[in-house]
């Protein structure tokens, strides 16, 4: 008998919010979480303005799970841990009981992903400025030194912190990876963590990606590849624009959601919620160009094909795509063509839109911050919008429901993560 | 049955899996753990390592992280230019699943940029306004595509064809494992006809000498290393996987960084090797000859042990690693 693999948990924190109501009223309203960059840190000469940012965020909203981040700076972990414990506690009342349920347990796993190094300022300072002669020449000894002392910037920057803190505060005793598939880990890691408990290896897991890229060397290396927007010609919410003819590049975001998968009988059982089910996943290498899809976008079309197949779905099923949809030139484009090659031309895809017009682009969180989307939009029956579609770029011939939510049943959806290095994932999520 | 294909690896002793196995063979260990480490020394270095010899893309070097380039040259030994050709399936079918360290800015890449961004009123002061200016001025246009930690996976699938399902993880000397049997598991669904498994990590880079400071392994338990291993698994292979497992280890509740790095692999060593039903297979770890390799060094046992499961030397083999954070695998290779 096939093992049917039910989210009961949703934790997010996200530019529309840090609880799941919030995030879903912000989703039918067509709210923005965008901000001016200038809010966030002085940078007159980056010509960006704008970035999509968690609002009033607060490590001591970790109550007494802040302790361990407090005063290290690290906020990717800070919404990683946020977003799991909101959902652990949707799944099992509280994260004592999740503690209860999984302690010593091998079939309680942990599937996360986790983003670009992001080196603070005071990291920096403390590890390599501090180190350098008057010369510019780095001074090995003296490193030596520095790091054999404790320090409390040390070790922030690695990238499994979180499943250090996850195990410690849960005592689950399965498999625990972090994965760097870039703008698409999230949803690798989502369908990764699905397919163990599919296919045996576990009976639940947590899956979900973090990320916080809004600070000076984030953006430098994004607007070094060219792939932010640099408008200035209108309010920072009016900035990120998927699909329209005047996008040109994605807004930085920020966040990260989690998702506590679980087997479906076992769920049912013990009269767990059910908000969908993750039921395949498709991944692919373009092996094409380092910062460019191919225009054809064939390494989305194995991606999205791999995940129809997992899930057994022609793609007349799928009546909702959210799209990856970053805004910059090149990548709405190669979507369209890659969703008109899968599903037979404009007639035959069904509405797609793109969430990172109102949050923008958490990188290695996307792809879960997008799937927790998906699974609200099952639930309420709405399509997210594509915000500040005015304009549509003939070369992006698509449904892509614009500017407003729509009120839509929807019961099988497709959510597609496509990244740097030419990464792709595509989610299956079905109904309840 | 779904075996090793091909075996590629770079070490502290040099480029392939020769070099490595004869230093193994002699019992030459490449140093002596001691309190006398040194950053500056890089005796874990891969001597020889010319990478405009050994790619074939010269003007993509230049984006390649040291990670990444270790990464392409153990792959091409496993899997030759076109491994999808080879073994005659779709490159949509090849899979490429890889165990990569958690971050791949050498100090060379950005140390101009930090020195053009000083504060001239207090060098050891970041001014963000220089970084955007002088600093962005210093810095390579294309060095920030070295800091992504999915690149060795790309530069692999780039070099060798690869378009099928992928999945590159990181953080772990756990990870290679990991990789490894997740790709194993990938064939066996029909996720992919074959993969091409790669673990990378250059723990010589002054970020990772420092996670291993904190992880207690420096001074004195071992030193920093670096390496790469790659295994293309693949249907018809006579020595591959029998089993593997993953898990978390204990790690302790009292203060937050007391077990980071220093967990044990608990019992799931025996469990794996029950599940193999091997009662007598060899252990087997690199760490004693070459250094800490990071995310590498469990696949590089794994290649080791594969070869001897090949030449008739040993029936079965079992590698374990444990990662920093507690993240624990464990195979058993024999002959399938």
């Amino acid at each position: 008998m096939t093992r049917e693999v039910w989210v009961t948990g949703i934790g997010l924190a996200c530019p529309l919010g840090v609880d799941l109501e919030t995030v879903a009223e912000a989703q039918r309203e067509g709210r923005s979480g965008a901000v001016s960059l200038a809010d966030v840190f002085e940078a007159p000469a980056l010509p960006v303005q704008a970035a999509c940012v968690v609002p009033d965020w607060d490590v001591d909203l970790l109550g007494d799970d802040a302790a361990p981040l407090r005063g290290r700076d690290d906020r990717k972990t800070e919404f990683g841990l946020h977003a799991a414990l909101q959902a652990l506690r949707a799944a099992f009342g509280d994260v004592a009981s999740a503690r209860e349920a999984g302690a010593g347990d091998r079939r309680f796993g942990m599937h996360l992903a986790s983003g670009l190094v992001s080196a603070s300022v005071a990291d920096t300072e403390a590890g390599l400025l501090r180190r350098l002669t008057p010369d510019g020449e780095y001074d090995f000894a003296a490193a030596e030194q520095w790091m054999r002392r404790p320090s409390p910037y040390r070790g922030r920057h690695l990238t499994d912190r979180a499943n250090h803190l996850l195990a410690r505060r849960l005592g689950w005793a399965g498999p625990s990876l972090v994965n760097h598939a870039a703008c698409a880990a999230g949803a690798t890691a989502i369908g990764m963590a699905a397919r163990w408990i599919r296919r045996g290896r576990c009976d639940v897991a947590l899956a979900g990606g973090f990320e916080s890229m809004i600070h000076p060397f984030g953006l430098l290396s994004f607007q070094m590849l060219g792939a932010l927007s640099e408008r200035r010609d209108c309010a920072p919410a009016e900035v990120s624009r998927p699909f329209d003819r005047t996008r040109d590049g994605f807004v930085i975001g920020e966040g990260a959601a989690m998702l506590v998968l679980e087997e479906g009988e076992r769920a049912r059982r013990r009269g767990a919620r059910c908000f969908g089910r993750i039921l395949g996943l498709g991944t692919s290498l373009d092996s094409h160009r380092i910062t460019a899809p191919p225009e054809d976008g064939r390494g989305a079309v194995v991606a999205m094909r791999g995940a129809l197949a997992e899930a057994g779905w022609a793609p007349s099923d799928v009546e909702y795509i959210n799209a990856h949809g970053t805004g910059t030139p090149l990548n709405d484009k190669a979507e369209t063509a890659a969703i008109h090659r899968v599903f037979g031309g404009r007639a035959g895809s069904p509405p797609v839109s793109s969430s990172k017009s109102a949050l923008g682009h958490t990188v290695a969180a996307a792809g879960a911050v997008e799937a927790a989307l998906v699974l609200l939009a099952l639930r309420d029956g709405i399509l997210p919008p594509t915000l500040n579609l005015n304009d549509p770029d003939p070369e992006c011939d698509l449904d892509c429901v614009p500017r407003r939510a729509r009120a839509q049943r929807v019961d099988r959806v497709l959510s597609n993560s496509f990244g740097f290095g030419g990464v792709n994932a595509s989610l299956a999520i079905g109904r309840a | 049955m779904i075996g090793a294909l091909g075996l590629g690896a770079v070490s502290p002793f040099g480029v392939g899996v020769e070099p490595l196995l004869g230093a193994l063979r002699g019992e030459v260990a490449d140093g002596e753990p001691d309190d006398r480490w040194t950053i500056a020394a890089r005796r874990g270095a891969v001597p020889g390592f010319k990478a405009r010899k050994l790619l074939p893309d010269r003007k993509a070097i230049k984006v390649m992280s040291r990670d990444a380039r270790l990464a392409v040259v153990a792959a091409l030994e496993a899997g030759g230019p076109d491994p999808a050709a080879r073994l005659g399936i779709s490159s949509t079918r090849l899979a490429a699943f890889g165990a990569a360290g958690y971050e791949c800015a050498a100090l060379d890449d950005v140390l101009d940029m930090m020195v053009a961004s000083r504060d001239p009123a207090d060098p050891s002061r970041l001014s963000v306004g220089r970084l955007y200016g002088e600093g962005r001025d210093a810095y390579h246009p294309l060095a920030p595509l070295k800091t992504l930690p999915n690149m060795a996976l790309f530069h692999v699938g780039m070099t060798l064809g690869v378009r099928g399902p992928q999945l590159a993880i990181g953080s772990s000397s756990a990870a290679g494992l990991a990789a490894l049997g997740e790709a194993h598991d990938a064939i066996t669904h029909g996720d992919a006809d074959a993969a091409l498994v790669v673990a990378t990590d250059a723990m010589t880079a002054l970020s990772r000498i420092e996670a291993m400071v904190e992880a207690g392994m420096l001074p004195g338990a071992t030193w920093p290393a670096e390496g790469a291993a790659a295994v293309l698994l693949g249907p018809g292979a006579d020595a591959g996987v029998l089993a593997w497992g993953a898990g978390q280890a204990p790690v302790t509740d009292d203060e937050p960084a007391s077990s980071y790095g220093r967990a044990d692999a608990g019992d799931l060593p025996e469990r794996v090797a029950a599940a193999a039903g091997v009662a007598d297979a060899v252990d087997v770890s690199v760490r004693d000859a070459c250094g800490f390799t990071g995310a590498a060094e469990g696949l590089l046992a794994v290649v080791v042990a594969l070869h001897a499961v090949r030449a008739g030397t040993i029936e079965a083999a079992r590698v374990t690693a444990v990662g920093f954070a507690g993240d624990t695998a464990c195979v058993v290779v024999g002959r399938t």
